[in-house]
């Protein structure tokens, strides 16, 4: 199988003016063609900076300080920005989290997609907006003519986040990369647009990334998982062995945090607020027991 | 859409029904009697009743208020204490002197702060952000008439390229014929062009400290919303989808029109106010030095009517703000079409269009 995303030794860190946060230790992992591999783990876990790491949308003080990311068989690290965004939106597509803060409120949807085209040096003709006719409509737009001439807001969660996915999907991407694609949309429609991402990206022959912190949506969509803690990804491998077989304490501890019933739930000391420089005490992932006072 | 609009004319005529009451009772906070104001310290009790009664004074409050509700609405608002020119007329012949340099002045502004807002926010934190910045603390420190005394310093006094600050013709223009009786007008219809250049020429001064003033906080402005808009997650898509820059900033600027332009317009109404300080530094014929001029002596009709024209300027400014801002934002376009009795059917209104 071929390895379409390549991440090694990835160090990401922010420059505060208290000091340098490091919020990556050196992280690596593969994705290879037609799967589909998600990213777990708390809030602050570093989860969202390797996504915008590798596609190089972190913002300053954000800096990516060592590592290497290989995609197609270019190194997107040492890409200068002009190419990088050409690989944007075309290579590699991105959705967002809140579909109504990532659409542009004042700009009609055909438009945003001509804007797109037209970045990318692609005509803007019937052709082409007959093709994102066709996306919408595969996405499970309904109405997408009419969609196509109206604004975000007079979308619902569902459908927005649908037009988000079509214009991630417009150029044909290799790679989607997804950050918590459904944290805010309701349970019902979750299923949905996860189901329709499943359908566009590994049975059309992409790859995807998924960032989320739903290990349901990681046990039913995923192929391979990242468990990330800290900042460093203390476990990964194959849904079924991963989350069967857990071998990492943190993995435990996640997949016994999921609610059960009558279940009093252990935690991990260490809190992923404020990692910072002047506080050596943040655990070393590879000595994190479960905490022996609430196990139960 | 029209009769959203007319909402909004409704609403400033009420308001300026309230600016009238407001000018009106300006007379009565003002300190001192107009009549002792007029004839000086040592007026006899029978001159004061007499000065009263011509200005009305002695009438009892209602009457007052409504006379003058009646003759402002109608165009007529008194004569000048002092100089017993009409001050209708004076503001009719001032007011295109001020806004020959204001409107121009305030167009340079946008034009000098959108594009260093624009350009030190590509470059955050980097020299031409850092010097954009430099330099926007430095105008920001500077009061409007020192600017202006520099730039005659340096373009007057050294550079020798601009005309003296006596005015806005020479004594050597001919003055046009008297039409509307504002001189940059006649000469228009006149077609003295040579004359009309030669206002412009005079102009630029106040032009440029009128642009550099108001660019200093336009520019900040501008900066600060696009770097606040440049963090959000719908620009982070943005270039996410690969836009080109020029797009990119574009999207952020849209983002931040509303409170751009609602900006403008208070620094509009500002600078009708600042404007008595440069017309005294270039000696110009506008409405600000006059006005100041009548607050030093307490001429309450001039007062007044400085009042109004500002007032009434300012609130024609905001019911154009409104109404632009409401009808340029689609999502709030479609409900002021809405509330204005047409129904706009909304796609995730429909029961069928949810999920």
């Amino acid at each position: 199988m071929n390895k379409t995303l390549q991440v090694r030794e990835l160090e990401t860190e922010f420059h505060t003016p208290r000091g340098v946060v490091r919020a990556l230790h050196g992280v690596s992992f593969e994705v290879q063609d037609n799967e589909i591999v998600g990213i777990v783990g708390e809030s602050g876990s570093g989860k969202s900076t390797v996504v915008r790491s590798i596609t190089k949308l972190l913002m300053p003080p954000g800096k990516v300080s060592a590592g290497n990311v290989t995609f197609a068989g270019r190194s997107l690290l040492e890409l200068p920005e002009r190419e990088m965004r050409q690989i944007r939106g075309k290579d590699i597509g991105f959705i967002a989290q809140n579909p109504f803060s990532a659409l542009n409120p004042v700009t009609r949807i055909e438009k945003q997609f001509a804007n797109i085209a037209k970045a990318h040096g692609v005509k803007v003709d019937a052709s082409e907006r007959s093709r994102a006719l066709q996306l919408l409509e595969s996405t499970g737009v309904r109405d997408p003519e009419r969609v196509m001439r109206g604004y975000a807001h007079e979308l619902s969660g569902g459908m927005a986040q649908r037009v988000v996915i079509a214009m991630a999907l417009y150029l044909n991407p290799q790679l989607v990369i997804a950050d918590e694609p459904t944290t805010a949309l309701d349970l019902t429609v979750q299923r949905q647009v996860l189901d329709t991402l499943r359908r566009l990206t590994v049975e059309s022959g992409r790859s995807m990334l998924i960032v989320t912190h739903d290990l349901g949506v990681v046990a039913a969509y995923c192929n391979r998982v990242l468990v990330m803690y800290h900042g460093n990804i203390v476990e990964q491998g194959l849904v079924d062995d991963v989350f069967v077989r857990p071998q990492h304490p943190y993995t435990i501890s996640l997949l016994n945090s999921v609610v059960r019933p009558e279940d009093e739930t252990p935690y991990v000391p260490g809190s992923a607020e404020a990692p910072n420089t002047t506080e050596p005490e943040t655990p070393d992932p590879s000595k994190v027991q479960l905490s022996e006072a609430r196990r139960s | 859409m029209i009769r959203y609009i007319i909402s909004r004319l409704l609403i400033a005529a009420l308001l300026l029904c309230g600016l009238i009451t407001l000018s009106f009772g300006l007379v009565s906070l003002l300190p001192g009697d107009p009549a002792v104001a007029l004839l000086g310290e040592y007026a006899t009790p029978a001159d004061i009743a007499r000065i009263h009664a011509e200005l009305g004074l002695d009438l009892p409050f209602w009457e007052r208020y409504l006379g003058y509700m009646s003759r402002t609405l109608s165009g007529d608002l008194g004569h000048s204490l002092f100089t017993g020119s009409s001050v209708s007329s004076e503001i009719l012949t001032r007011l295109p002197n001020t806004l020959i340099y204001l409107v121009p002045g305030l167009a340079l502004a946008l034009i000098i702060g959108m594009a260093s807002g624009t350009f030190a926010a590509y470059r955050y934190r980097r020299f031409a952000d850092k010097a954009f910045t430099f330099w926007i603390s430095i105008l920001m420190a500077m009061p409007e008439f020192v600017l202006a005394l520099l730039l005659l310093f340096v373009f007057y006094q050294q550079l020798r390229i601009a005309p003296a600050p006596i005015g806005m013709l020479s004594s050597a223009q001919i003055t046009p014929p008297h039409v509307t009786g504002s001189i940059p007008l006649d000469a228009i219809i006149a077609g003295q062009w040579g004359t009309f250049s030669s206002i412009l020429g005079r102009a630029v001064l106040p032009i440029v400290t009128m642009g550099l003033f108001f660019a200093a906080p336009f520019g900040k402005t501008v900066r600060s919303g696009l770097l606040q808009v440049l963090q959000s997650p719908q620009i982070e898509f943005a270039r996410a989808c690969g836009l080109r820059p020029a797009q990119v900033f574009r999207y952020a600027l849209s983002d931040i029109r509303g409170s751009l332009m609602t900006y403008l317009v208070l620094l509009f109404a500002a600078s009708l106010s600042g404007a008595a300080i440069v017309e005294s530094v270039f000696s110009w014929p506008g409405v600000g030095g006059w006005s100041l001029d009548g607050v030093l002596k307490g001429d309450v009709p001039v007062i007044q009517g400085f009042v109004l024209i500002m007032g009434s300027t300012s609130l024609l400014g905001y019911v154009i703000l409104d109404t632009l801002i409401t009808l340029l934002d689609p999502r709030t376009r479609s409900k002021a079409v809405a509330v204005a009795g047409r129904r706009q059917r909304r796609l995730g209104a429909t029961p069928a269009a949810i999920s």
